[in-house]
C-alpha cells in the first residue's frame, strides 16, 4: 500500500501545547509538561506528577466556540479541539459524512467518577462513561452525520483507530476519515496505575537503567487521512503517507509483556512487511517507551531482535507529555510526521544510563538526520501491540 | 473482492419464554466451564463478561483448526462493567488508599479479547470496539472489510455485555427518584455471541454476510431510503427479503420514523425474546443464520407464518443513534 493513504491534517493538544505548532516548539526546546496534578481533587492532587493539559474544561469549551452538550467529558472536549485543528489544516469546513474513529481507554470516566455513585438522578451521567458516548459527543460537537465508531484497546487505541480509518479508505467505503485518540486524566486511571505500582514519583526516564515508572498524561491527537485516489485532481498539500498499520497480540499476560517482546516484534515486523520496507529503511523509531521496567526492556528487546546490529535512532516522547494512554498513538503519530517534516529525531529527555539487557541507548539529544520513514509503536494492556509507519510526502 | 462467510456460531443469552421474565433486570445463567478449557481457579477470578466471551468463543472455535485463526475481534457497549464499578467503588470507599489493582487490570474494554488470545495463545489481530448499540456491528464491519480485502482469512468475531449490581442499583435509584420506569416490557439483560468469519467457504458454512452498512438516520436519510439504496447496491428487490429482524435502542417507545419503517416487509423484533443489552443484536445474527439453515430455533410470532424455513435472504436492522443493516444470505 505504498503512498496510497495521505495525511492532510493534524491536530493535537497535550501538556506541552494546545496545538501542533506549540507542541513542536516545546519538543524543539526540550520542554516537558510534567508537573504535580492540578485539576483532579483527592489524594493525588498537588502531589502526583502528570502531563496535564493546562486548560480547564471551561477554557476548552470557550476555545471550541460551539455549543457543547451538558456534562461533556474532558475526553470529548480534548478530542474536539484536536479534531478541529486537523480538519482546518486539511481544509475541511464541515465534517458532513466523513467517518470518525476515536481511540480512547477511559472515555468519559472523568465526568462520571466525579458524581459516582450519587449521579444526581441524572441519566446523562450514566451514559458519559461509555466509550461510544465520547465518540458520539465528538461527532455532535463537529456536526458530523457520518459513521462514528470507537476503539478501546488500552494504550494502543489511537493506533488502531488510525489503522481502521486506513482500512475504510482502502476498501473504498470512504475518501477521507478523521481518526485519532483522546484520553483525559481521571482518578480512575491515576489510582489504577498507582495500585499497580507503575507510577514514578520522579520525572519519567524512558529506556534509562534507573527508570522508576511512568507519569500519566492527557491529551488528544487527530489526523485527517485521505486516499490519494481522491486527491488526484486537487492541489491539497500532503503532509506524509501512512504506509503501514499493524496489530498483533503478545498473548502472554493481561498487564505485562513477554521477555522476548513477541507481540511488539510481530507488530513491527508486520508493519515493515505492509510498508514494503526492510529494517534498514526505518530512519527513526518513536518508541512506546513508557518508562516502566517491563515495557522498555521488552520493547528494546523486540527492536534488537528485528533490527539486529543496525538499530535506528529511537526515543520516547512520553518524556515530554507523560503517557497519554488511548491518545498516545495519535499524539505520537503527529510527532512522527513532525520528525519527517523537520528532518529531526527528537531527544529522549533525562536519559543518562544505558539499560543492561538489552544495552540499547535511546537518542539523548535531538538529531538532524535524513528521515524518510518513521516507525511509531504503541502497546497496551491485554497484550495489544500496534505499529504505524509514516513516510515522507 | 472476496466473499464473507460465517462458519460457526455460539451465543449465550436469556430465553424470556421461561417464567420470571417480567423483571427489570435478568442475568444470564452460565453453563459450567469445562475445566480442560479453564481451570476453576482462573474462572473464579474472571468477570462474567470474560467468562461469557470465553464460553462462546471456545464453542465457536471448535469448528475450526485454531492454527488458522488470524485474529480476534470483540465488541462491547459497556465493556467490563463489573470490574470497572468495583474499582470505582473501592476508590470512593477507601478514599484512594490501599487499592487492589485486580479490578483495575480487568476493567479495560479489551480484557475479553485479550483473555481469549491468552487462553488460546493467539498472537494475531486483536481488536475491541465500543460504540453503544452498534458495538457488534462496528466489530463485524472491521472483520468484513478485512476479509473482503483479503487482509486476513479467518477471524473470531463476537460481542459481550454484562450486568453489574452496582450499576443496577444506581439506575434503580435514579428511576425511583425521577419516577421514570426502567423498562415497560423489555427487561435489561446480558449476553454474548461469537462467530467464525472467513473468506473461505467450508462444509459447516452457515451463511454469507453479503453486505452491511452503519449510518446516522436523518430526515433526508430515513430507513426506507437507506434500505432502497442498500438493496439496489446488492441488486435485490424488497420482495426478495424473506425476513427483517430488527431491534431498537428504545424498543418500548420507537420513534415514528422507526415504527413505520419497513411496514410492507415481514419483520419481527428480536428483543422480546432475549431482552435488551447494548450488543443484543448478536442474537439476531445467530437467529438469522438459523433461519437460513431451516432450523426453527424457537417459535416467534411472525406475520409471515408459513414462510418459516428455506429462507434465502434475511436482513438484520438495528435502530438507534446510528442504524445498521446487515444482509445475510443462504449459501
Amino acid at each position: 500500500m505504498k503512498n496510497t493513504i495521505a495525511v492532510t491534517g493534524m491536530g493535537m493538544i497535550t501538556a506541552i501545547g494546545n496545538n501542533v505548532a506549540q507542541n513542536y516548539h516545546s519538543l524543539l526546546q526540550k520542554q516537558h509538561g510534567i508537573k504535580p496534578l492540578q485539576h483532579i481533587s483527592g489524594k493525588h492532587q498537588h502531589h502526583t506528577l502528570v502531563g496535564e493539559v493546562s486548560l480547564t474544561n471551561e477554557a476548552l469549551i470557550e476555545k471550541l466556540r460551539t455549543e457543547v452538550p451538558d456534562y461533556c467529558s474532558r475526553t470529548s472536549l480534548l478530542a474536539a479541539i484536536a479534531a478541529k485543528e486537523a480538519m482546518s489544516q486539511a481544509g475541511i469546513t464541515a465534517a458532513a459524512d466523513m467517518p470518525i474513529v476515536l481511540g480512547t481507554s477511559v472515555a468519559g470516566m472523568d465526568i462520571f467518577e466525579q458524581h459516582f455513585p450519587h449521579l444526581q438522578q441524572n441519566d446523562t451521567l450514566i451514559q458519559r462513561r461509555d466509550v461510544g458516548d465520547s465518540s458520539a459527543l465528538l461527532a455532535k460537537i463537529l456536526g458530523s452525520n457520518g459513521y462514528v465508531t470507537a476503539i478501546s484497546t488500552a494504550c494502543s487505541s489511537a493506533a488502531n483507530a488510525i489503522g481502521f480509518g486506513a482500512r475504510l479508505l482502502r476498501s473504498g467505503r470512504a475518501d477521507r476519515v478523521l481518526v485519532g485518540g483522546s484520553d483525559a486524566l481521571s482518578k480512575f486511571t491515576i489510582n489504577g496505575f498507582d495500585s499497580l505500582m507503575l507510577l514514578s514519583d520522579q520525572l519519567n526516564r524512558p529506556f534509562d537503567s534507573n527508570r522508576k515508572g511512568l507519569n500519566l498524561g492527557e491529551g488528544a491527537g487527530f489526523l485527517v487521512l485521505e486516499s490519494t485516489r481522491s486527491l488526484k485532481n486537487t492541489k491539497k498539500p500532503i503532509l506524509g503517507y501512512l504506509n503501514a498499520f499493524s496489530n498483533a497480540n503478545d498473548a502472554f499476560h493481561q498487564t505485562s509483556t513477554s521477555d522476548s517482546g513477541e507481540g511488539a516484534y510481530l507488530a513491527m515486523q508486520e508493519a515493515l512487511k505492509m510498508a514494503e520496507l526492510i529494517p534498514s529503511e526505518i530512519d527513526y523509531i518513536n518508541a512506546h517507551g513508557t518508562a516502566t521496567e517491563n515495557n522498555d526492556r521488552t520493547e528494546a528487546t523486540a527492536i534488537q531482535r528485528l533490527f539486529n546490529d543496525a538499530i535506528p535512532p529511537f526515543s520516547s516522547t512520553k518524556s515530554y507529555t507523560g503517557h497519554t494512554l488511548g491518545a498516545s498513538a495519535g499524539i505520537e503519530a503527529i510527532y512522527a510526521l513532525l520528525a519527517i517534516q523537520h528532518q529531526l529525531a527528537f531527544a529522549n529527555l533525562r536519559f543518562e544510563n544505558t539499560m543492561e539487557q538489552p544495552a540499547l541507548p535511546p537518542l539523548a539529544e535531538h538529531q538532524r538526520i535524513d528521515i524518510r520513514h518513521v516507525l511509531s509503536n504503541s502497546f497496551g494492556f491485554g497484550g495489544n501491540c500496534s505499529s504505524l509507519i509514516f513516510s515522507h510526502a | 473482492m472476496h466473499k464473507v462467510y460465517i462458519n460457526a456460531a455460539s451465543i449465550c443469552v436469556n430465553n424470556l419464554s421461561l417464567p420470571n421474565s417480567r423483571e427489570n433486570w435478568i442475568k444470564v445463567d452460565l453453563p459450567k466451564i469445562d475445566s480442560k478449557i479453564l481451570s476453576p481457579n482462573s474462572a473464579r477470578r474472571m468477570s462474567k463478561a470474560v467468562k461469557m466471551g470465553i464460553i462462546c468463543a471456545m464453542e465457536a472455535l471448535q469448528q475450526i483448526d485454531r492454527s488458522e485463526l488470524d485474529g480476534i475481534l470483540v465488541g462491547s457497549g459497556k465493556g467490563c462493567l463489573i470490574d470497572s464499578d468495583r474499582f470505582l467503588q473501592s476508590i470512593a470507599v477507601q478514599q484512594e488508599e490501599f487499592l487492589s489493582p485486580t479490578a483495575f487490570i480487568q476493567s479495560t474494554h479489551n480484557t475479553v479479547a485479550g483473555q481469549i488470545a491468552l487462553l488460546i495463545k493467539n498472537t494475531g489481530y486483536n481488536m475491541t470496539y465500543s460504540q453503544g448499540r452498534v458495538s457488534f456491528e462496528s466489530t463485524v464491519f472491521d472483520a468484513y472489510l478485512q476479509l473482503v480485502l483479503n487482509e486476513r482469512k479467518t477471524l473470531l468475531v463476537g460481542a459481550v455485555d454484562e450486568l453489574s449490581d452496582i450499576s443496577i442499583d444506581i439506575s434503580e435509584s435514579i428511576a425511583n427518584t425521577t419516577d421514570q420506569p426502567i423498562t415497560t416490557g423489555i427487561p435489561r439483560t446480558e449476553g454474548a455471541g461469537f462467530f467464525i468469519f472467513s473468506n473461505q467457504k467450508n462444509q459447516h458454512t452457515l451463511g454469507e454476510l453479503v453486505d452491511m452498512v452503519i449510518y446516522h438516520p436523518t430526515e433526508e436519510l430515513r430507513p426506507e431510503s437507506q434500505l432502497a439504496a442498500f438493496l439496489k447496491k446488492n441488486k435485490l428487490s424488497a420482495e426478495q427479503l424473506d425476513l427483517v429482524i430488527y431491534g431498537s435502542a428504545k424498543p418500548e417507545t420507537p420513534s415514528e420514523m422507526e415504527a413505520e419503517a419497513f411496514n410492507d416487509l415481514a419483520k419481527i423484533n428480536y428483543q422480546s425474546q432475549i431482552g435488551y443489552f447494548d450488543t443484543d443484536v448478536v442474537f439476531a445474527f445467530d437467529f438469522a443464520l438459523k433461519q437460513l439453515n431451516n432450523q426453527t430455533f424457537r417459535s416467534i410470532e411472525s406475520p409471515i407464518g408459513n414462510k418459516i424455513g428455506a429462507f434465502q435472504h434475511v436482513l438484520i436492522c438495528n435502530f438507534g443513534d446510528q442504524n445498521s443493516l446487515m444482509l445475510l444470505s443462504r449459501c
